[in-house]
């Protein structure tokens, strides 16, 4: 009995100690004082002592909590040392070094949206760089055809591109290139959204590498359409810049 | 603003990309969430936890100021079951040793010179030299003068606590134990 009284009273005195800072919580051994109050039958107790069993626990809760923040101080205060990255690359080979960059490397979850306002921004953007006045000047005749609100305007250009097609192919697969004609951007911009839609659908020769297209008289539902996308970087930190 | 609604913000702000950067900043958050969004954020988290996802706090240096940055992550046990790097594995080799020269100089800058002295030891000067000036044309490092730092996106994707205990336990040859205390798996 006098045993467990006496360990209760340990207990509360290096908590209290802890508490008011006279001794380093990462000194104290808690398993040890764990591991000596789970083994006492608490069913048997006196009231007294069932008492100072749940003081006691309150008290290792404390060192406990005591012990967790010293550890969050240290590690927080902790910096690499020079010595230790040096003697750590010289001994890590590639392997060991790259998986340490895999390990720590958290990308960030986020979603990329595109909108009207953003394709006029960027067909403003394309239209006034000099490099692209200056050595693409058919093309930026074709962007500036390109008129807003697209979102409108495309459904009519996707339309009057499916039924161009329909008349012209026969039934038949056509040639990729035969259809960008004289607007190349434009045109597999819409071909990609027909090819989405389920208006039209597209094979690629793997040998000559050329790509075919055929209107469908029917749009079919697509369960996973490809597309061809026209893709706009606007994470900023791209590569091109 | 009923709380629902903030949540939808808050969601809104750190998920849909409206910058050159990730996440939300702490003042575009209090000004659309308003002073208590650091509540919004913890009910927001509670629900990105159910589909793998929490809200990291990351400080940013911004010349003498520290920006406070919230950014949304994959939770680590995902990430490492799923694995996977974005990186070749000689240009990761390159950023592990310009980073952690980086973080155990004065200031938190290394001389340019002193990074390749190092990484030459791993691989030759021209490969060494094409992945540091890919990595801070991608804004992991920032040149100053003659010196490298850390560059933003290190930041925000690279986590910098860990990467003390894993250089440690390189050398003490232990199984190495996160910042939040997740055991990683080897």
């Amino acid at each position: 009995m006098n045993g467990e009284s006496d360990v209760y009273s340990r207990i509360k005195s290096l908590s209290k100690m802890v508490l008011e800072g006279s001794l380093d919580p990462l000194d104290i051994d808690i398993s040890m004082f764990i591991d000596l109050l789970s083994k006492v039958d608490v069913d048997r107790l006196p009231i007294e002592l069932f008492m100072e069993d749940v003081e006691a626990l309150n008290g290792l809760s404390q060192i406990l909590k005591y012990q967790k923040e010293a550890i969050i101080r240290y590690l927080e205060g902790l910096k690499l040392d020079e010595l230790i990255v040096k003697t750590a690359i010289l001994s890590l080979d590639i392997d060991g070094l790259s998986e340490i960059v895999r390990r720590i490397y958290r990308p960030s979850a986020d979603i990329s949206t595109i909108d009207n306002d953003f394709i006029v921004k960027s067909l403003l953007y394309f239209k006034n760089i000099r490099r692209l006045k200056r050595e693409f000047t058919d093309r930026l005749v074709e962007i500036d055809s390109i008129d807003i609100p697209i979102e409108e305007d495309i459904r009519k250009h996707m339309d009057i591109l499916y039924k161009r097609l329909l008349e012209t192919s026969k039934d038949e697969w056509v040639n990729y290139k035969d259809i960008l004609l004289d607007k190349p951007i434009l045109n597999s911009y819409l071909i990609s959204l027909l090819a989405s839609e389920g208006y039209l659908i597209i094979r690629v020769d793997r040998i000559s590498g050329e790509v075919y297209v055929k209107p469908l008289s029917k749009k079919v539902n697509i369960v996973n359409p490809v597309s061809i996308p026209i893709v706009v970087d606007i994470y900023g930190y791209g590569e091109e810049d | 603003m009923d709380m629902e609604r903030k949540i939808k913000r808050a969601a809104y702000l750190l998920l849909v990309r409206r910058h050159s950067y990730p996440g939300a900043r702490e003042w575009e958050l209090e000004k659309y969430l308003g002073r208590n969004y650091e509540e919004v954020l913890k009910r927001l988290g509670e629900i990105l936890i159910k589909i793998g996802l929490e809200i990291k706090v990351v400080n940013i240096p911004e010349g003498d100021r520290i920006l406070k940055h919230y950014l949304v992550v994959p939770e680590r046990s995902v990430k490492e079951s799923i694995g996977g790097s974005i990186f070749r594995s000689d240009e990761a080799a390159v950023l592990a040793i310009a980073v952690s020269t980086i973080i155990s100089s004065e200031n938190m800058r290394a001389p340019k010179g002193e990074i390749i002295e190092l990484a030459k030891t791993k691989l030759p000067q021209y490969r060494v030299e094409k992945a540091l000036n890919r990595f801070i044309r991608l804004k992991y490092l920032v040149e100053d003068g003659d010196y490298i730092k850390l560059g933003p996106r290190s930041f925000l994707e690279l986590d910098i606590d860990m990467l003390i205990s894993q250089f440690t336990s390189s050398l003490k040859g232990v199984e190495a134990v996160s910042h939040g205390g997740d055991r990683e798996e080897s």
